[in-house]
């Protein structure tokens, strides 16, 4: 295939590093040296991989905002919450901290991080000249953000155990918080799949 | 005296000092990941705050966490409630993902640490006993390092106050011990994240047995 390693890397030089223990060690061995890692000059499969998980979030992100990710029954009266309704009601009472945290903790986190990796891998993929820095950036901000988003799933689980008055108002989780969940998993796993390394394989655009 | 590595973010090789003054962060010059950082005293720091991070995590789930008083209505809960509800409404998966990964993995990743340290520091008090140099645990970082992503005890109190503000007016809440002593533990427990990484504990393994 001809891959072509960028200027000054390891790679070029006939190393790998491992990605454990950052030893450097002869591009033929399968094991790291020091730690016993499995070592690459480039994750195989890296793209390939990370867009499998980037699809199968994308699909549970449907029921994840479709169905009530919380149940309140009060007094036999039972109301469905989805993620959306949840932040009207924030904003509704005046809560508009809260509501912004939600909001952002479970809608733009995990779009943004969507988008983020389909563009890394895009660019990747496509012949065309990229710019390193700010694609190196944005995938280590999709790393960094990706487990905040799992706030909305522990908001559920408190409120859970803590609202329980006997047959007066009982709160029970729904599909989405197991559905949102999943998302949050798989994008934090798509992103741990991308190796930042082809990025900078790629030729540089000015 | 440098040592010759490769940037993980950007595979540049590059020439790192082994020795960094207190709180200098090294970044590769091509891509600016972090690679490594400065600290006066990172091994006792580490291994004194993970002890007391793990006497926290103890009273954390053995005391009170909240209690909730609306209408003449009383309930209080514990920290392992929010795992054991899940678990009796059926809904597993749930119970036992919040149970990993505010209990389980956080524990795991101390005790982990502790197994590294402790044996580290022993050594260097009594320079008598020597370490078997074949049996350095390499597999220990291995196992910490795929557990990093996955501690979410910051998240996680997060969450506990978002939850705390939406009852706020609709019920009178009370913090137990235990709430307290979680808060201490994620503070704590950030730092030694900050602290500790991959390059640290390589470094204290090599130096160490």
């Amino acid at each position: 295939m001809g891959i072509k390693y960028s200027q000054g890397s390891a790679a070029s030089q006939g190393i790998s590093c491992c990605r454990v223990c950052a030893q450097l060690n002869d591009a033929g061995d399968k094991q790291c040296q020091h730690c016993g890692e499995k070592i690459f000059l480039r994750a195989p499969q890296s793209i390939q991989k990370t867009l499998a998980l980037l699809i199968a979030s994308i699909i549970f992100y449907v029921p994840a905002n479709l169905y009530p990710i919380m149940k309140t029954s009060v007094l036999g009266d039972q109301i469905e919450s989805t993620i959306f309704s949840g932040i009207l009601l924030f904003i509704d009472s005046g809560a508009y901290f809260v509501a912004s945290v939600i909001f952002i903790a479970s809608i733009v986190i995990p779009l943004t991080k969507m988008l983020a990796i389909a563009w890394l891998c895009q660019s990747v993929i496509s012949n065309k000249p990229i710019r390193h820095k700010q694609l190196a950036k944005l995938h280590a901000m999709t790393e960094f953000i990706g487990k905040w988003s799992m706030v909305d799933v522990f908001v559920v689980a408190i409120l859970v155990a803590l609202i329980q008055i006997g047959s007066l108002m009982v709160i029970t989780p729904g599909l989405a918080a197991i559905s949102f969940s999943v998302v949050v998993i798989l994008t934090m796993l798509s992103a741990q799949c991308f190796d930042s390394r082809l990025l900078w394989d790629k030729a540089e655009r000015k | 005296m440098m040592r010759q590595t490769a940037c993980l973010g950007c595979d540049l090789l590059i020439e790192l000092p082994t020795t960094l003054p207190f709180n200098a962060k090294l970044c590769c010059p091509r891509c600016n990941h972090t690679l490594a950082r400065g600290h006066k005293n990172a091994l006792d720091y580490t291994l004194a705050i993970s002890i007391s991070c793990l006497f926290l995590l103890v009273i954390s789930l053995s005391f009170n966490f909240l209690s909730f008083e609306s209408n003449g209505q009383f309930r209080e809960i514990m920290l392992i409630e929010a795992t054991k509800e899940l678990y009796i409404k059926e809904f597993y998966f749930l119970s036992l993902l919040v149970c990993l990964l505010t209990i389980v993995f956080p524990i795991c990743y101390l005790l982990l640490l502790l197994v590294i340290l402790v044996p580290i520091k022993i050594t260097t008090l009594f320079k008598s006993s020597q370490l078997s140099p074949t049996k350095k645990p390499v597999y220990i970082i291995r196992i910490i390092n795929k557990l990093t992503p996955w501690l979410m005890v910051d998240v996680f109190l997060i969450g506990v106050l978002v939850a705390l503000i939406k009852m706020w007016s609709l019920a009178t809440l009370t913090f137990g011990v235990s709430f307290w002593s979680y808060v201490t533990f994620v503070m704590l427990y950030s730092y030694i994240l900050y602290c500790v990484d991959q390059q640290k504990l390589f470094k204290w393994i090599n130096n160490g047995y």
